[in-house]
């Protein structure tokens, strides 16, 4: 199993913290709450839940190097959002983002409106953490041949989470680390926080354009207010993306943009991407066939893509191959 | 062709079969094909413009695609290719001056492609309509951009040729065009633009049927036989019509044999309209009735399937009238005619109904599964 990110960022140490910073009696410890509550630091787990001033084994005095340190507690063993298996514990809910090693996605749903959750399954994509990757799309628009589809970078959870609490939704950092974003991108808390759904094509509860500005910190170039093209040589035409008009509930309105977040989830998917079978068990075998496919007879746009990167990647996305394009186009 | 939509599991692609299949959306490639979300470099996300998106399949040296549109071919066929009925917009296969051989019905297809002399500008340049519009209102629309997704709908829409009822910018009030079934892309004689509308072999949406030509039917590899249709219920074959079209072969059902396949007798195309009329029919139905399986033998016009057969002179055969599984019987022995001056063709007529529950997209599959089995 590959270590991943945590939702929550470091939250060792939480079963204690969370009996002395108020939440006595319940077992669990949720997001801006327990060891992640800005300016809290009342007891001494508030800093030695992760940090060791002496001792510390990783970078940053932490106890245990990211992404161990925040599995410490978010894999289902005591903090309430098990990013691991994509599951609350405490309601045995799916989480909103899905998970890192396992989801909970009903990928093949094609009720309208409705991607209904599911059973765990294994995830075919995930945000990689503790790895090099491509940031895709980072940096600015630009009209370079061949372009380059964005730098590297090795994520952790810390990346994108302030583990310290920052009163954001799902404590998200204004400024991604390591995205080169010039600017914050506040993304303001739900009102009431739940971390879980029953229908993953409804994505509401957060601001969508907040939280599709936020993922263009990094992924800076997908985002899009309109599908006119632009400058760049790669990321040419783009759907829109801004969330704009949008509350991430309603049906297909040509008027309303998706965010970000309707169709990719930010964890990891259990989706399952076939290139040219032409009759894929839905849940099943995710094994691209050898065959190119019709995506791989038309050129990529400036250059050849790295092994991997074709349409049988299933892209964090929320539906089996192209399922969550027909949501809306229904072609 | 008509038995390849079914059996298209070599990697052939047809219209309105993936990825241009209304509501099919079931692989990634169903969309990201022609598709990209966020890395288009064309209007409409597409990965590149028209017409050289199209052409990743349908051009020239394109593996995604029998229809080589570009080039006006066919492939999938015995041949390594044979001509596009509608031509190409770079190459074509049409013998332009072969009307006077051997008579004025035919226009044969060629074997090399030559360049096109003319050709729907389909990469968005601005054109003219020509026609456009009102009376008198000029020559047409100009500055009329035409791309392959002005006439086709590339998601299907199950039209003939994916056509689109409105063709974008077109200030047309909508025409829809039934699709032909089987479907049929190529053809040896440009004259002949006849084809059957889906639903007619079950009967349904029956139209009165133009006149076709029983010659130059192309053999395909896979299937040894091409069906084809009926002919034009006041169509004389054997002594041409009024306008001087040449006579067609005539089909001289075999010897009746004792169980009653083939009764003896000539089935002239004229016969076909009227087939409960022929002789042949009439001993079959004799005969079963002897055998008491009138029931079983319920009027045959709507279902006759005329099955013809090109083959080389020195290597025909005639092994190949069989009765199918009661549900139809061969009523003429097959029988050799030239036609066209150079091709052997076979016919024997089939008659049966399609097999409940079996539909598939040209004939019922079990007429497919039983005719297209390979001698």
């Amino acid at each position: 199993m590959k270590w991943l990110i945590s939702v929550t960022g470091v939250a060792a140490g939480a079963a204690l913290m969370l009996i002395v910073a108020g939440l006595a009696g319940t077992a669990t410890v949720s997001a801006d709450n327990g060891p992640h509550v800005q300016g809290a630091g009342v007891v001494a787990d508030s800093c030695a839940g992760c940090h060791r001033a002496h001792t510390g084994q990783a970078d940053s005095l932490l106890t245990e190097a990211q992404t161990g340190l925040c599995l410490t507690c978010h894999d289902g063993t005591s903090a309430d959002t098990n990013v691991v298996d994509g599951v609350e514990v405490s309601s045995d809910g799916a989480l909103r983002a899905g998970g890192f090693t396992n989801a909970r996605l009903e990928t093949f749903d094609t009720t309208a409106n409705t991607i209904a959750a599911s059973t765990p399954q294994a995830v075919s994509s995930e945000h990689d953490v503790d790895v090099a990757g491509v940031l895709w799309g980072n940096g600015v628009n630009d009209n370079v041949d061949p372009g380059d589809v964005g730098g590297t970078t090795t994520l952790r959870c810390g990346s994108c989470h302030d583990p310290h609490g920052n009163d954001s939704y799902r404590i998200l950092r204004p400024k991604p680390n390591g995205s080169g974003a010039a600017g914050d991108a506040d993304v303001a808390d739900e009102v009431t926080i739940d971390y879980t759904t029953t229908n993953y094509f409804d994505v509401s509860g957060v601001s969508q354009t907040e939280i599709s500005a936020w993922c263009g910190q990094c992924h800076t170039r997908y985002l899009a207010s309109t599908s006119a093209a632009n400058a760049d040589f790669i990321f040419t035409y783009r759907h829109e993306s801004d969330g704009s008009g949008s509350d991430g509930s309603e049906a297909y309105d040509p008027g309303k943009a998706p965010s970000c977040i309707r169709c990719h989830v930010s964890h990891g998917t259990n989706a399952v991407t076939y290139s040219t079978d032409p009759t894929p068990t839905p849940g099943g075998d995710p094994t691209p066939t050898p065959d190119p496919g019709y995506s791989g007879r038309v050129p990529w746009p400036g250059a050849t893509p790295a092994a991997g990167d074709t349409s049988s990647n299933s892209r964090l996305l929320r539906m089996d191959n192209r399922g969550i394009c027909q949501k809306c186009h229904n072609k | 062709m008509v038995l390849a939509m079914v059996e298209a599991g070599a990697g052939a692609i047809l219209a309105d079969n993936p990825p241009h299949q209304a509501g099919a959306g079931v692989v990634a490639d169903s969309c990201a094909g022609c598709h990209r979300t966020h890395t288009a470099q064309a209007d409409g996300l597409l990965t590149e413009d028209q017409p050289a998106l199209c052409y990743s399949c349908h051009g020239a040296g394109g593996t995604g695609a029998n229809t080589v549109v570009e080039e006006g071919k066919l492939y999938g066929g015995a041949a390594s290719f044979t001509a596009l009925k509608a031509g190409g917009f770079v190459y074509a296969l049409i013998d332009t001056d072969s009307e006077g051989t051997p008579g004025p019905t035919n226009i044969f297809a060629l074997e090399a492609p030559e360049p096109v002399t003319s050709a729907h500008a389909v990469d968005g340049s601005p054109g003219t309509a020509w026609g456009n519009g009102e009376t008198a209102t000029g020559p047409g629309l100009t500055n009329f951009e035409l791309r392959c997704g002005s006439c086709h709908d590339p998601h299907g829409n199950g039209q003939y040729r994916s056509l689109r009822p409105i063709p974008p910018g077109s200030g047309g009030a909508g025409q829809t065009v039934t699709d032909e079934d089987p479907k049929d892309y190529d053809t040896t004689n440009f004259i002949d633009v006849w084809y059957v509308p889906r639903g007619d072999w079950r009967g349904a949406g029956r139209v009165p049927r133009p006149r076709t030509l029983l010659h130059q039917v192309p053999r395909r590899p896979r299937y040894e036989r091409t069906y084809v249709r009926v002919l034009s219920p006041d169509f004389d074959a054997r002594s041409g019509d009024a306008d001087g079209h040449a006579g067609k072969p005539d089909f001289d059902a075999g010897p009746g044999d004792a169980d009653g396949n083939a009764g003896p007798g000539h089935l002239s195309t004229g016969a076909l309209a009227g087939r409960r009329h022929s002789r042949a029919y009439a001993g079959r139905q004799h005969q079963a009735a002897e055998d008491g399986q009138q029931g079983d033998l319920p009027e045959m016009p709507q279902q006759v399937v005329i099955r013809l057969e090109r083959r080389s002179a020195a290597g025909s055969d005639s092994t190949n009238s069989r009765a199918l599984d009661g549900r139809s019987a061969v009523l003429a022995e097959p029988s050799e005619k030239t036609c066209a001056g150079s091709t052997t063709t076979r016919a024997f007529i089939r008659r049966g109904r399609p097999i409940p529950g079996r539909r598939g997209p040209g004939f019922t599959d079990g007429w497919l599964e039983k005719g297209g089995e390979k001698e």
